[in-house]
């Protein structure tokens, strides 16, 4: 008890609670602006963090990035700009719900199941970290490109209206995924001898370019038809949340669950778990229709399920310094400097430390709610801006986001270039977001079955070798085959009556 | 807003410009970027973040980290080597360099650089999974020429990566043939060494600083350094050539390099600020902390072994048929 | 212009024969049976199939229709000059912004986009001039984005 005192007292210290509110506001500040990402608000931290206590050290980067990841919702609600290829997958339904209207209430569902799969994740990270990450230890690549291919499975789900246009969608991701040097075979593809294309298609200038620009060049042709989005008031933004935890529990918690465990993994992440909790939420939904048309269904799992996975890529982070995605990577140079090796031994050796850390977490996700209730207070005024001049600042915050990814004119380039495909998926009916999965799973896909093939001197079988690689790989299997079992059934069905 | 308030403020945006642009005044008067070729979050990025922080410091200027990331580095290395050399434009260069363009990437070389200092290196090693069989280097180098080729398989890099490098070259030094153990591409150390811990392959080559918390973990073990001595991190580990006598070494190194041609005032006060920097306590610390290697070597020690790298590089590479 | 799934499916198709003898100049890795080229040829084998899939629903659901429609904006000339004039707008500042610098390049391009979008031209630049500054603040300074400095015009950032 003494122990958990000691770890309160560290966290509840008037520095280390300042320090974090300062941090969350700055997480907030650079997740809500389209291309600056959570990972750049850690990287950013890190010099700062050098000169601080290991407490407050970690505070601001627990703080920090849980914000940017939660605020990078925001401009996709508000504007059809995400912050994150997972934000890109509920990105329609919150948009959607912003134009008719119901604004107050996708980034109230943001905010609350965002906070509710941080503290769930947050949990999970407390009660079973080890047992987690030595599970998370026997995935190698087989494991790992059958979870990709379910994730990228998840495209035929999401698509809403014709499945085949969907497909076409995410072909259009995969070939942009396959150009540059970065494979593994390190031949360049499709580079043209350029250099800048060497490094590949960095997917949020492309994401910005297929989602917010598109939506300018739409504006421009036919905007002054449409009408502007009505600006949510933030009125019982949490409140309306209620009822919504009330009708989707179950929802609720398969996303916080699906998020967790995916996120653990140190090869998968926050991008895979909201895709696939997305795809699942429409696939088991009473109303399948109503997703990607504004409706709350999937935002409540696939948002829980984002932030689910933030938290639980700490857990191979902290037990074997095994980063989970590129912040846990940070953070755990953070760790060392400030004397944390990570290691199972951080759990008994440096108990009143990790007590403080978890204590962080829960604060960090509890703070949430007010910080993240004045962000969305302060992002909704912009559209109380008429659109005729929002339009040209967005264009403006496109290519300065695009810009700080690449730190050169070349993401300027690539925006442009998907500016121009969205608008014409777009104008044919080709939904956006399967692009978006197979620009960030293409890359995955490859190095896990190329790597598999070495390892098992190219027998297929190999893929159904090991246990958890068979489990996963029938149910892939399976996942696919279910319309064509399910037709089979009904059609027997009709030919018995 | 009318007239009247909008033109000053535009005249006051511009005349603000005029300033920016005074004569020859002292180096340094506006900040400095440091190109860094690799992503945030590796150990390139630790490494450029905290000498920028320390050279800020030095030069009372901000030293502004820029990742410039794709192509095994060859995208940010040209924008190194391609900036204007007035000094305001410095980055940190890897050992990359030394490779890509013997892969045909580019035809960039270590020539078209002016490198400052060598600030770190870490050397190369070889680390099993705990659960393997192999106690010692010279057990594992055994099974290797024993067995049929691709009973032991490598990670811990992509293709033709350092760490596959260093499999190349540790296999030619002791006379077993390259085929022997296939690599499996990986992005990065961590990928590599959580697949071996997985059982998906056997051996490592990556330096035994990105392995240092599976090590600690006794999750991994790890059985040699590519170094002349004995790391100080892991003092029961024995060099490579203790543990099976053969001669080959390799580390990794990070340089601070600019682009040719920069004016001599700045290079010099740059070299002095880095040297200084090189031996604050801050850094000294921070990368004994991080476990990385702490090596000093000025511009022109820096750029002979830069130069030596080329080579041995440029040997293996031609002989495994990965050169172009 | 919104294709049917007719013309569609035909330039899905095609692009999967481009993609297919793209592919072909790749090659496995030494010793190995995949490469390169496995991801690439997957990749138009799949898009072969949807090439055809498009084609058979369009020739099933569509008979009788025209390849393709022609929405309504397509017809107005206007909403044309709009797009390229943004898209030309872009590419400028892509080519200039290394010489003219963020901030002026940045400034003529929200200016001219707001003239497009049909902004009086006053309060256009009152607010362009405020949002460049923003962000150049914003980016520049606080966040440290390295956006070009320029040959003409350069803010003490």
């Amino acid at each position: 008890m003494s122990v958990l005192a000691q770890s309160f007292a560290m966290v509840f210290d008037p520095q280390v609670l300042m320090v974090m509110v300062l941090s969350g506001a700055f997480g907030l500040f650079v997740g809500a602006i389209p291309g600056l990402t959570a990972t750049m608000a850690t990287a950013l931290l890190v010099p700062i963090t050098f000169f601080m206590e290991p407490i407050a050290a970690i505070a601001s980067i627990v703080t920090a990035s849980a914000m940017a990841i939660f605020s990078g919702d925001i401009p996709g609600a508000l504007l059809r700009i995400p912050g994150t290829p997972a934000s890109a997958a509920y990105v329609d339904d919150a948009y959607r719900m912003t134009r008719d209207g119901r604004g107050n209430e996708a980034l109230g569902a943001l905010l609350v199941f965002s906070v509710i799969g941080g503290v769930f994740g947050t949990i999970v990270l407390i009660l079973a970290s080890p047992i987690l990450a030595e599970i998370a230890l026997k995935f190698s690549s087989f494991e790992y490109f059958w979870l990709v291919l379910l994730g990228l499975s998840a495209a035929i789900f999401v698509s809403p209206g014709s499945v085949p246009r969907g497909l076409v969608a995410l072909v259009i991701g995969l070939v942009a995924a396959c150009v540059g040097m970065d494979n593994p075979t390190a031949e360049p593809r499709f580079t043209f001898g350029n250099v800048d294309l060497l490094g590949g298609i960095s997917f949020i200038p492309a994401m910005i370019g297929l989602f917010a620009l598109a939506e300018v060049l739409r504006y421009l042709v036919r905007g002054h038809k449409t009408g502007a989005p009505l600006r949510p008031s933030t009125k019982g933004l949490l409140k309306s949340q209620l009822p919504v935890i009330r009708r989707y529990p179950k929802q609720m918690l398969r996303g916080n669950v699906t998020g967790t465990l995916i996120g653990a993994l140190p090869g998968a992440g926050a991008d895979i778990a909201a895709w696939i909790s997305y795809a699942m939420s429409k696939r088991f939904s009473r109303e399948p229709e109503k997703f990607g048309k504004g409706h709350v269904e999937g935002l409540v799992e696939a948002g829980a399920s984002n932030n689910a996975a933030v938290s639980g890529a700490w857990i191979p982070a902290l037990v074997f310094g095994i980063p989970g995605d590129s912040i846990t990577a940070i953070v755990i140079g953070v760790l060392y400097i400030k004397g944390m090796n990570p290691g199972p031994t951080i759990f008994i050796n440096q108990a009143e430390l990790i007590n403080a850390l978890f204590i962080v977490f829960l604060l960090a996700n509890l703070l949430m709610i007010p910080l993240g209730w004045l962000a969305i207070r302060a992002a909704t005024t912009i559209l109380a801006v008429p659109q005729k001049i929002l339009m040209p600042i967005i264009t403006l915050f496109c290519m300065v986001g695009a810009f700080a990814i690449t730190n050169s004119v070349f993401g300027i380039i690539l925006m442009l270039c998907f500016g121009i495909i969205g608008f014409l998926m777009e104008e044919n009916d080709i939904p956006i977001a399967p692009a978006i999965l197979g620009l960030v799973l293409g890359p995955l896909l490859e190095q896990h079955f190329i790597t598999s093939m070495i390892k098992a001197d190219g027998h297929l079988m190999a893929f159904f070798d090991r246990p958890i690689a068979a489990g996963l790989g029938i149910f892939t299997i399976l996942v696919w085959c279910a319309p064509l079992i399910r037709r089979a059934i009904l059609r027997r069905k009709e030919a018995v009556t | 807003m009318d007239r009247r308030t909008v033109l000053p403020l535009l005249a006051a945006t511009l005349t603000l410009g005029h300033w920016a642009a005074p004569a020859l005044a002292e180096y340094p008067e506006r900040p400095i970027e440091m190109i860094v070729p690799w992503g945030a979050g590796g150990g390139t990025d630790a490494v450029g973040r905290i000498f920028g922080q320390i050279l800020q410091e030095e030069l009372g200027k901000p030293v502004n980290v820029v990742n410039r990331t794709g192509g095994s580095g060859v995208v940010g290395h040209s924008a190194i080597a391609k900036a204007k050399p007035d000094g305001y434009t410095i980055g940190v260069m890897t050992i990359e360099i030394d490779m890509m363009h013997w892969q045909g990437l580019t035809d960039l070389t270590y020539k078209d650089f002016d490198i400052l200092a060598l600030v770190n290196a870490d050397p190369g090693g070889i680390m099993v999974s705990a659960d393997a069989p192999w106690k010692d280097a010279a057990a594992l180098r055994d099974t290797i020429k024993a067995d049929p080729a691709g009973t032991v398989k490598a990670s811990g890099t992509g293709q033709g990566g350092i760490w596959h490098l260093n499999l190349l070259g540790w296999l030619m030094s002791e006379g077993i043939p390259v085929e022997a153990v296939p690599f499996v591409p990986s992005q990065g150390a961590a990928a590599g060494l959580t697949d071996m811990v997985a059982g998906g392959v056997q051996m490592v080559p990556s330096s035994l600083a990105e392995g240092r918390s599976l090590i600690d973990a006794t999750r991994v073990r790890a059985l040699a350094s590519m170094s002349d001595e004995r790391q100080a991190m892991f003092p029961d580990v024995p060099t490579l050539k203790e543990a099976t006598g053969s001669d080959w070494k390799l580390s990794v190194w990070r340089a601070i390099a600019a682009p040719k041609d920069m004016p001599p005032e700045a290079r010099e006060k740059l070299t002095a600020a880095i040297e200084k920097a090189y031996n604050s306590e801050s850094y000294q610390n921070f990368m004994k902390e991080r476990g990385f290697g702490l090596r000093w070597a000025a511009s022109e020690e820096a750029t002979a072994l830069v130069a030596a790298d080329d080579a041995s590089l440029g040997e293996v590479m031609k002989k495994a048929g990965l050169a172009k | 212009m919104r294709l049917g799934d007719r013309a569609l499916g035909a330039l899905t198709l095609l692009g999967a024969v481009a993609l297919f003898l793209a592919s072909r100049q790749f090659s496995p890795l030494p010793g190995q049976k995949y490469g390169a080229e496995t991801l690439p040829l997957a990749i138009s084998g799949l898009t072969a199939i949807v090439g055809i899939w498009l084609i058979l629903q369009g020739l099933a659901t569509e008979r009788g229709a025209p390849l393709a429609d022609v929405v309504e904006w397509a017809r107005e000339p206007a909403a044309w000059g709009r797009i390229a004039a943004t898209i030309g707008l872009i590419a400028a500042y892509i080519l200039m912004s290394d010489w003219m610098g963020f901030t002026l390049a940045s400034l003529v391009l929200v200016f001219a986009l707001m003239l497009l979008t049909g902004t009086k031209p006053l309060p256009a630049l009152v607010v362009s001039v405020a949002a460049v500054l923003v962000v150049q603040f914003a980016f520049g300074k606080l966040l440290m984005v390295p956006l070009p400095r320029g040959e003409i015009l350069s803010l003490p950032w």
